[in-house]
């Protein structure tokens, strides 16, 4: 159908630091997609996980969701979840939300790896 | 002179089963080019009528695809939009529903009960009426002010 989103995400497991690029949306039926590619990538062993959010047009409750249930035990492993590349109306729901102070946010790639 | 000026109503139909709520955000998203509001408010009301049906198909319908979720929007005055949420399942009236309040999410993440809290946030003004209840039918209805 013309105009309608399509939904991936783009795994790259081969680094130290794991990249999830979202594309499309995350809603309530596109989230548990990224559940599994989150319980991939601890099944691998890889705590240092990069959400990118450059395409990613839209988010819901679900979406933050899932960042949620894994967070807690992701930093318990000594790893980490960080976001990069947000457009402004989802950068400024996390905002409204206060779970800027919970994540690592970054512009784009070039900014995270500035910081290692 | 008095001019009298008809309400714009349109509406959408949607299956209980969450691969609908794109078409829904669509819907409105095409809807709202009528409307003069920025894109952000787009947004958020697209994320409140999901957080909505979200809510509806996954606790009033237990995931039951066969059942209907009617989504009517109403513009008055070129500032006033209202969006009535119509269902017939199990009566759930997200007002009166307690959750912890965000903070509690910071410094306990956990996966659930996030929805409700964001709609509150989100809309300007909520109501929930049982309509029926023989057939058993119900509407949230939300106003969001613009302009």
């Amino acid at each position: 159908m013309d105009g309608i989103p399509k939904f991936q995400i783009l795994k790259d497991f081969s680094g130290e630091q794991v990249f999830l690029n979202i594309i499309g949306y995350l809603d309530a039926h596109t989230a548990p997609d990224l559940e599994i590619a989150l319980k991939e990538s601890m099944e691998k062993g890889k705590y240092n996980i990069v959400v990118d959010f450059e395409k990613l047009d839209y988010i819901s409750s679900a979406g933050f969701g899932v960042f949620m249930e894994f967070i807690e035990e992701i930093r318990q492993k000594n790893g980490d979840i960080k976001l990069i590349a947000m457009n402004s109306k989802i950068r400024h729901l996390f905002n409204i939300l206060g779970f800027d102070v919970l994540f690592e946010i970054y512009n784009d790639k070039n900014q995270l790896l500035g910081n290692n | 002179m008095n001019i009298e000026v008809k309400p714009h109503i349109e509406s959408i139909e949607i299956a209980s089963d969450t691969k609908e709520l794109i078409r829904l955000r669509d819907f409105f998203s095409n809807f709202a080019k009528f409307l003069n509001i920025s894109e952000e408010m787009v947004f958020h009301i697209n994320l409140a009528i999901d957080e909505i049906c979200s809510n509806l198909i996954k606790h009033s319908y237990k995931d039951d695809s066969t059942k209907r979720i009617l989504v009517e929007f109403e513009i008055i005055n070129n500032n006033l939009l209202k969006i009535r949420i119509y269902d017939e399942g199990e009566p759930f009236n997200p007002i009166k529903f307690n959750t912890p309040d965000l903070h509690n999410h910071i410094t306990h993440p956990h996966k659930g009960g996030l929805g409700i809290p964001l709609i509150k946030l989100l809309v300007n003004k909520m109501t929930y009426t049982i309509l029926s209840e023989n057939p058993q039918k119900n509407l949230l209805e939300i106003e969001f002010i613009f302009n």
